[in-house]
C-alpha cells in the first residue's frame, strides 16, 4: 500500500512551511528513520525522518516550494506501485460529496483573531451571567466560543480584579454627595462598572426568577448565651453570622435543591456548599464566598468569613468558587426582616433580620423576653416549591436554636 | 313580440351601463377612482342581450372590461361604485377594484385582470354543473384578444369533449389592447375556429341588443338540452381607447364614427320607442331615475368607510 | 407523535404511500359528492403511480375524469369548479408540468378569495409529484415547492410517510383554500403504519419524526427518511439528532421548529430543491430572527446544487443531499 508523506506541523500556528532540501530522490529505497527532507518554518529548521520503509514513489514539491501543513509532499510504497492507482481506489463518494458541499453554507473561513467570535447562545448566557467573553477560548467549530465554553467559565468564574474595580471608580463623573444641600443643581452619576453589574444582575433576577418567600422566627436566646461562653473560654470571636453560616451549611446537606444553580430549564445541584455573603460597599453589591463550608469547622469559618468580608468592603474578591447559596445579613441594623433578591444563578437566598427582644408566651399563662431574629428565605419557584422551602426553614430554625459549639 | 316590461328592462340596463361608465370616467378624472379602468362604452348591447337570456342561477365570468356584465346580471350600483372607490362596502371590500369585481349573488364569478384567464374558470363552472347534473348554464364573456391565448382553444376543446353547458361569448371589439384584429389573426371571423373543435357557433351584430338576445336565447337552450358548448361571436367596437388613459389614436376616425352611428344604447332606445309600448316621456323618466340612482350610489360610496390597515392586516396574515 | 388521529380505534397496518393516498381520495369521495378527481391518465389507467387506481370503477367517469394534455386549462377548470361549489382534486403528472398552470394557480386560484374581498373560497387540491427519480433528467426531476411557497393564498403540503400522506390529503380536500399537495416519486412504494379508521392531520402541524437533544434536523418529503437514517448513523457517534418534518410548508409550524431549536441550539436544514431562493433559506431566516439567542452554531443548509438535474445517475445523486452529506453537515455544526 502506498502512503502519503505529509508536511508535518513544525509550529503551533503555522499553516505552511518551505521544503529546503530533499535528501532522497524518486525510486530511492529508504528505511524507517532515514532523513527524507528538510523543512524550514519561520522559527527553525527541521529534518524529517521516514516513518516507514519503502520506495519513494513520487515527490510532489520542488525544493524551495511551500507546502501546507498536513498536505502530502511525497508518496512512499512498494516498488512499481502507482499512486494514480491508489488515488483511483479512493472512495468514489468523495467526488459526489465535494460537489454537494459547495452548495452548503460554508463556515470554514478562519475567524479573525482580533474579534471575539461567540455563538448567539454563548453571548446570551454570557449576558445573563455577566461573563466577559474575551477571556474565554472557544472550543466550537473554527474556535468559536459556544455555549458549553461559557457554562464552563461560569462554573470556574473569575471575579473582577480589584484593580479593574478601582479603574472604573476613577472614571466616575461625579461622586455621591453626602447631603443634598451641598449640590447646587441636579447631578447625574454614571453607574460604575460594579454598580452596573449589580444592576444588571438584580434586574435579571427580579425579571426572570419567580421568587417566593418564607419567613420564620428563630429564638436565639440560648444560642447567644452559648456563644458568649464559648468565645470566653476559647478566646475566639465567633459571630452570630458564623453560626448562621455553619447552620445553613449543615441544613443544606439535607436540602440539596437549595444548594444549586438554576438555568436553562435545569437545576444543577452543587457538590460543594459554597456560602456567599452579601456585602455592599459604595460601588454596589459583592458576594464573597466561603468555599466548601461543609468541610470547615466554626473557627475556620469565622476566620475566613472575617477576611473575605473585610476584603469585599474594599472591593476585593479573592475566592474563585461561585456561591451555591447566599446569606444576606442585616442583623447589625435594626431591621425586623427584609425580602432579599436571589443572586443568579443560585436557587435561594437567606435574609437575616435584626436581633430583637420580644415578649414570647411560655405555656398558657406565662411570658418571657427572648432574643428573636426573623429569617426570610427567597427561593426560585421554577426549581423548588413552598413545601420544600418550609421544611428547610423549619430544619434550619432547629439547627440554630440547638447549635452546639465544640 | 316582446313585452313592454322586457324591452323597458333591456333599455334600462343599456342606459345604466352607459351612465355608469361615462360618469365613473368623470369620477376617475377627479381622482376619486384610481388604477385601471376599462370602459364598456359601445359594447353594452352584448352584456345586456346575453344576460337577458339567462336565469338567476346561471353563471357568468367576465373580463377586465367587466362593469357591463356585472350590471347586466343585476348588481347593486351602490356596491359597484363603492368598489371602484376602494371602499369597504364595495363588492370586494376594496380589495379587488375594477378588474376583479365579482357578484356571486348574480352568478357573476368575476371580472379578470388576465386576458383569457377567466375562460377556464367559466368552463370549470360548467364542469361542476355537469357533474352535479344541474339545469344551469355557464357563460364565458371573452374577447377577440383572448382567443389567441392557449387557454381559449384548450377550454373550448375540453368543453366540447365533455359536452359542457357552456356559452362562450366572444366580444370582438377588433382590438387586443391596441393591436387590430387583422394583425393578430389571419381569420378575423373568430366563430369559424369552432369548426375544428366540432362546436356550434354563430356571429351576431353586437350593437343590436335584440339580435344578441335572440342568438343567446337559442344558444342557452341548446346548452340546457345537453348540446353545449356553443360559441357566439359578437362584432362590436369600443367608443374609446383600451382604458380611460388611452386616447385610442390608433383607431381610425371613420371606423369609430361608423360604429358610433350604430350606438347600441341609441339603438336600444329606438327599439323601445318603435315598439310603441313606451312613450318618449316614460323613457326620459326612466333615464332620470337611472341618473338619480347613480348619483345616490356616488354619495353612498363616498360616505362609506375604507377598510383600516389593521383590519387588512388581520385578513392578509393568513394568506 | 402522530397525535392528530381522530379515529376511534387505533388498529394499524402497513400500507404503501400511494395506497394511503388512494384511500384518502376514496374516503373523501365517498363522504362528499362534490369531490372529484381529474388529470392525465388517472381514470382508465389509474394514474402513473397508481394513486387513483380503482376510483373510476367506484365513482364513474363524471367524477374520475381523464383529461387531454392541457394542464393550464384543466387546472383552470378545477379552479372554476371549486369557486362554484365543487371540491376538485386536480392531478398534474409531474411538478415540472405545473409550470404550464401557473396563471390559473397563481393569478386565479391563489388570489380569488382575496380579490373577492376575502369572502369566497377555492377548495381546490392540486396533487403533483416532484423530486429526482432515477435518471428522469432535467424536465421530470425538479423540486419546485419554493415557487408555490412564495405565493400568498396557497397552502403547501409535502408528506413524507404513508400516514402523513393520507391524513394530510384528507385535510387538504376539506380545506377551503387552494392546496398544492406535492408527493415524491421515490416515496410512492414506501410502506408505513396507517390506521384503518378515518383520521385527518391538521394543516400547519409539523411532526417530530425523531426526538433528540443535540441538533435539530429539519427536512421534508424524501429528505425525511434520508435524515432519519443519517440520524441513526450520528447516534452511533453520540450525537442525538431531532428530526422535524414540517409536513406542511404553508402554513409552517414555526413553533414546533423554534421549540426544538431552543432545545438543541443547533440547526441543519435539508432540502432537495436547489439552494438558491429555497424554503430552507426562509426557515433559516425565521429561526435567526426568532431564536437568535439560542443558536450555538451557524445554521447549516444542505441543499441541491444550483443546477438542472442531469441524466447521468452518478451526477444526479451528486446534485442532491445524500445521507453522508447530512451526517457531515451535522458534525460540522457541533
Amino acid at each position: 500500500m502506498s502512503e502519503p508523506i505529509i508536511m508535518p506541523q513544525v509550529g503551533q500556528d503555522i499553516e505552511k512551511a518551505v521544503i529546503l532540501e530533499w535528501r532522497v530522490c524518486e525510486n530511492d529505497h529508504v528505511s524507517k528513520g532515514d532523513i527524507l527532507f528538510v523543512v524550514e518554518s519561520d522559527k527553525a529548521i527541521f529534518e524529517i525522518e521516514a516513518e516507514t520503509s519503502g520506495v519513494i514513489l513520487k515527490i510532489l514539491f520542488e525544493e524551495g516550494e511551500e507546502a501546507k501543513v498536513f498536505e502530502p509532499v511525497a508518496y512512499i510504497g512498494e516498488p512499481g506501485e502507482s499512486i494514480e492507482k491508489m488515488e483511483a481506489s479512493g472512495d468514489s463518494s468523495k467526488t459526489e460529496q465535494s460537489i454537494v458541499h459547495r452548495q452548503t453554507v460554508t463556515t470554514d473561513l478562519p475567524l479573525e483573531l482580533s474579534k471575539t467570535h461567540a455563538s448567539p447562545s454563548a453571548r446570551r448566557i454570557a449576558r445573563e451571567y455577566d461573563v466577559d467573553l474575551s477571556g474565554i477560548s472557544g472550543t466550537g467549530p473554527n474556535g468559536r466560543i459556544c455555549k458549553r465554553d461559557v457554562l464552563n467559565m461560569i462554573d470556574h468564574r473569575d471575579i473582577p480584579s480589584p484593580s479593574e474595580l478601582q479603574n472604573t471608580s476613577a472614571m466616575k463623573t461625579h461622586s455621591v454627595p453626602v447631603t443634598i444641600k451641598e449640590i447646587s443643581k441636579d447631578i447625574e452619576i454614571q453607574f460604575s462598572k460594579m454598580r452596573k453589574a449589580t444592576a444588571e444582575r438584580l434586574t435579571l433576577s427580579k425579571q426572570t426568577i419567580p421568587h417566593f418567600y418564607h419567613a420564620i422566627d428563630v429564638d436565639m436566646t440560648a444560642t447567644l448565651d452559648h456563644r458568649k461562653e464559648y468565645n470566653k473560654s476559647a478566646n475566639s470571636r465567633i459571630s452570630v453570622n458564623d453560626i448562621l453560616v455553619m447552620a445553613v451549611a449543615t441544613t443544606l446537606n439535607r436540602f440539596p435543591l437549595l444548594n444549586a444553580h438554576v438555568f436553562d430549564n435545569k437545576i444543577s445541584i452543587k457538590k460543594a456548599v459554597n456560602i456567599g455573603i452579601a456585602v455592599s460597599n459604595d460601588e454596589g453589591l459583592l458576594v464573597p464566598v466561603i468555599p466548601d463550608v461543609a468541610a470547615l469547622g466554626i473557627r475556620e469559618i469565622s476566620l475566613l468569613s472575617h477576611e473575605i468580608i473585610q476584603n469585599a468592603r474594599q472591593g476585593i474578591l479573592k475566592t474563585k468558587s461561585p456561591a451555591s447559596f447566599t446569606i444576606s445579613n442585616m442583623s447589625m441594623y435594626q431591621i425586623n426582616y427584609f425580602i432579599p433578591i436571589i443572586n443568579p444563578p443560585e436557587c435561594a437566598i437567606l435574609g437575616v433580620g435584626g436581633l430583637q427582644k420580644r415578649v414570647i408566651p411560655i405555656g398558657k399563662t406565662q411570658t418571657a423576653v427572648r432574643d428573636i431574629i426573623t429569617l426570610t428565605l427567597a427561593c426560585d419557584h421554577r426549581a423548588v416549591d413552598g413545601d420544600y422551602a418550609a421544611r428547610f426553614l423549619k430544619s434550619l430554625k432547629r439547627n440554630i436554636e440547638h447549635f452546639a459549639l465544640k | 313580440m316582446y313585452s313592454k316590461e322586457f324591452l323597458t328592462n333591456l333599455y334600462r340596463q343599456l342606459f345604466t351601463i352607459r351612465i355608469f361608465e361615462s360618469r365613473c370616467i368623470q369620477l376617475y378624472r377627479k381622482g376619486l377612482i384610481r388604477g385601471y379602468f376599462h370602459p364598456y362604452l359601445g359594447e353594452e348591447a352584448i352584456a345586456v342581450g346575453v344576460c337577458a337570456a339567462l336565469k338567476k342561477n346561471d353563471y357568468i365570468t367576465s373580463t377586465h372590461r367587466g362593469h357591463g356584465h356585472c350590471i347586466a346580471r343585476g348588481a347593486d350600483i351602490n356596491r359597484m361604485v363603492a368598489e371602484l372607490l376602494g371602499k369597504k362596502t364595495g363588492y370586494c371590500r376594496g380589495l379587488g377594484g375594477s378588474m376583479h369585481i365579482a357578484d356571486h349573488s348574480g352568478g357573476n364569478i368575476g371580472a379578470n385582470g388576465i386576458v383569457g384567464g377567466g375562460i377556464p374558470l367559466g368552463t370549470g363552472a360548467a364542469l361542476g354543473i355537469s357533474i352535479r347534473n344541474e339545469d344551469r348554464v355557464s357563460v364565458v364573456f371573452t374577447s377577440d384578444g383572448a382567443t389567441n391565448n392557449g387557454v381559449f382553444g384548450e377550454s373550448l376543446n375540453l368543453a366540447a369533449i365533455w359536452n359542457l353547458p357552456l356559452l362562450i361569448v366572444v366580444e370582438n371589439n377588433q382590438y387586443a389592447v391596441s393591436t387590430p384584429i387583422d394583425k393578430s389573426t389571419r381569420e378575423p371571423d373568430i366563430y369559424k375556429r369552432c369548426i375544428g373543435y366540432c362546436v356550434d357557433s354563430s356571429v351576431v351584430d353586437g350593437n343590436d341588443v335584440l339580435e344578441v338576445y335572440e342568438q343567446a336565447q337559442k344558444a342557452v337552450e341548446k346548452c340546457r338540452s345537453g348540446k353545449g358548448p356553443i360559441l357566439i361571436e359578437a362584432k362590436t367596437y369600443r367608443h374609446g381607447g383600451h382604458h380611460v388613459n388611452d386616447p385610442g389614436h390608433y383607431m381610425p376616425k371613420e371606423q369609430l364614427e361608423y360604429y358610433k352611428s350604430k350606438d347600441p344604447v341609441v339603438k336600444g332606445r329606438s327599439l323601445l320607442l318603435e315598439s310603441g309600448a313606451v312613450s318618449e316621456k316614460e323613457i326620459v323618466s326612466i333615464e332620470e331615475t337611472v341618473k338619480r340612482e347613480f348619483e345616490e350610489a356616488v354619495d353612498f360610496a363616498q360616505e362609506s368607510p375604507e377598510m383600516t390597515v389593521d383590519e387588512f392586516r388581520a385578513i392578509g396574515e393568513v394568506y | 407523535m402522530n397525535q392528530a388521529v381522530t379515529g376511534k380505534n387505533q388498529q394499524k397496518r402497513n400500507i404503501m404511500y400511494r395506497e394511503a393516498l388512494n384511500e384518502a381520495l376514496r374516503e373523501e369521495m365517498r363522504r362528499d359528492p362534490s369531490v372529484f378527481v381529474m388529470g392525465v391518465g388517472i381514470a382508465e389507467r389509474g394514474g402513473s403511480y397508481k394513486v387513483t387506481a380503482g376510483l373510476l370503477e367506484e365513482f364513474g367517469g363524471k367524477r374520475v375524469i381523464d383529461t387531454p394534455i392541457a394542464e393550464a386549462s384543466f387546472t383552470g377548470l378545477g379552479v372554476g369548479a371549486a369557486i362554484t361549489g365543487m371540491r376538485p382534486v386536480v392531478e398534474i403528472l409531474f411538478i415540472d408540468f405545473t409550470l404550464l398552470t401557473l396563471d390559473q394557480v397563481i393569478n386565479q386560484a391563489a388570489k380569488y378569495k382575496f380579490m373577492t374581498g376575502d369572502t369566497r373560497s377555492v377548495p381546490l387540491v392540486l396533487r403533483t409529484q416532484g423530486g429526482v427519480g432515477n435518471g428522469l433528467a432535467a424536465q421530470h426531476s425538479q423540486s419546485l415547492e419554493a415557487l408555490f411557497y412564495h405565493i400568498p393564498g396557497l397552502k403547501l403540503v409535502m408528506p413524507s410517510t404513508p400516514y402523513d400522506a393520507k391524513g394530510l390529503l384528507k385535510s387538504a380536500i376539506r380545506c377551503d383554500d387552494p392546496v398544492i399537495f406535492i408527493e415524491h416519486k421515490l416515496l410512492y412504494m414506501n410502506e408505513g403504519e396507517v390506521p384503518e379508521d378515518d383520521y385527518c392531520i391538521e394543516l400547519g402541524k409539523g411532526d417530530i419524526k425523531r426526538s433528540g437533544k443535540d441538533v435539530t434536523l429539519i427536512a421534508w418529503s424524501n429528505m425525511v427518511p434520508r435524515s432519519l437514517s443519517a440520524a441513526q448513523k450520528l447516534a452511533e457517534d453520540g450525537i442525538d439528532v431531532e428530526v422535524i418534518d414540517p409536513r406542511t410548508l404553508v402554513p409552517l409550524d414555526k413553533e414546533l421548529i423554534l421549540e426544538s431549536v431552543r432545545k438543541t441550539e443547533h440547526v441543519v436544514i435539508v432540502q432537495e430543491a436547489v439552494r438558491r431562493g429555497g424554503i430552507a433559506s426562509d426557515i433559516a431566516s425565521i429561526i435567526q430572527a426568532e431564536a437568535f439567542d439560542y443558536l450555538d452554531a451557524p445554521i447549516e443548509i444542505i441543499a441541491g446544487m444550483n443546477t438542472p438535474i442531469p441524466f447521468n445517475l452518478i451526477l444526479e445523486s451528486a446534485c442532491i443531499p445524500q445521507e453522508t452529506d447530512i451526517v457531515e453537515s451535522v458534525k460540522k455544526c457541533m
